[in-house]
């Protein structure tokens, strides 16, 4: 068995770029609250991440941090995530209008990142491959659109997947079946939001009854839809 | 004061090899090695017309000598689709051509040719074999 040697891209200038974005943006706390904030543990995005952060003890140096914590429990974004992203990405395959979108609105850059992650673990997951044009293409936007969605608005969301079809010499027939494919991801999402029956199991089992169904728009059709599987 | 230097220094080329494996064990994509391609699926010469109407194992034949010769580096990117016709793979983006080079999709070592855009998304600036799945 060749055992393939493992080299990792790692996109130094994207570090830098994000870190510069990130650290300039006016959404971002000064550092001091942002290393008090990280250190207590507290998690941003739960309803109670203001009063948590209220509460943590502070010193000379953060004596006026709680005053920000609405701010830090809405915009901060874990270093770490920020040093994954940069590992990960391959700064050459984003477009010029996602670099704009990514410089513009930094923390939902991250978010929309991490959708698309997710989206491709869960592509994996149940179809083994990532393809073009095939059932697992539909079902890859879906989830992406979709997971996108639960996280930041749908103008928002919609303008991330628009620009990551922008400017680049993709057959207008594929960018068209990746559209109606995320258009179909963000209003499954938004209908399981409003039923307050949002997670990814049942987005990716509303992403494989599409497929079923022929809700989902497959250019070149395999005819084989999986069961979902955890 | 010798024995003390020897004491020192191994322990810490000991840490140093350490953490130098810990960071070449980070996660992120996979590629393969032109050595490791030739090895893996064969050194036949690239042709384009045979790598358009061939399968995928006549293209994962032609993997490696289309990375060692560069034949795209610098080339208009829709010349790629242009010669060797449409893509079956992804990486990243829908419009990086990406073809798939494993015969057998089924088994979770699936390859694929992918051919990245410089900055403008205009010309070819480099082409990987990367593991589609699984890492």
């Amino acid at each position: 068995m060749l055992r393939p040697l493992a080299t990792h891209s790692r996109p130094l200038k994207l570090t830098f770029c994000l870190t510069f974005i990130l650290l300039s943006s006016q959404t971002v706390v000064a550092d001091t609250c942002e290393s008090w904030f990280l250190k207590s543990g507290v998690k941003v995005g739960t309803k109670d991440c203001e009063i948590d952060c209220a509460l943590i003890p502070s010193d000379m140096g953060s004596f006026d941090c709680s005053a920000q914590c609405d701010e830090l429990c809405k915009t901060y974004v874990n270093p770490d995530t920020i040093a994954e992203i940069a590992h990960y990405v391959e700064v050459r395959t984003l477009t010029p209008s996602e670099k704009s979108l990514i410089a513009k609105f930094p923390v939902d850059a991250v978010k929309a990142y991490l959708a698309k992650k997710s989206a491709l673990e869960s592509t994996r997951r149940i179809f083994g491959n990532n393809f073009r044009n095939d059932e697992s293409d539909a079902y890859r936007h879906f989830m992406w659109s979709g997971l996108m969605r639960e996280k930041i608005e749908s103008d928002r969301a919609l303008a991330f997947l628009n620009a990551h079809e922008a400017g680049t010499a993709e057959p207008a027939a594929e960018s068209q079946m990746d559209q109606a494919n995320n258009k179909k991801g963000i209003e499954a999402a938004q209908k399981l939001m409003d039923q307050g029956k949002f997670n990814q199991k049942n987005l990716e089992q509303e992403a494989l009854n599409g497929l079923k169904n022929g809700d989902l728009k497959v250019l070149s059709p395999s005819g084989k839809v999986p069961e979902w599987k955890n | 004061m010798e024995k003390l230097k020897r004491i020192t220094i191994w322990p810490a080329c000991l840490v140093g090899i350490f953490i130098a494996g810990l960071s070449m064990a980070q996660p992120g994509e996979t590629y393969m090695t032109v050595a490791q391609a030739q090895k893996k699926f064969g050194k036949t010469a690239f042709d384009a017309a045979k790598f358009k109407a061939g399968d995928r194992k006549t293209k994962g034949e032609m993997a490696a000598d289309l990375v060692l010769k560069k034949t795209f580096v610098g080339k208009p990117l829709k010349s790629v689709t242009e010669l060797l016709g449409s893509p079956d793979g992804y990486f990243e983006n829908d419009a990086v051509p990406a073809y798939v080079i494993s015969a057998d999709v089924t088994r979770k070592d699936t390859w694929q040719i992918i051919f990245l855009p410089d900055k403008d998304w205009k010309k070819v600036d480099e082409v990987k074999i990367h593991k589609n799945c699984c890492n």
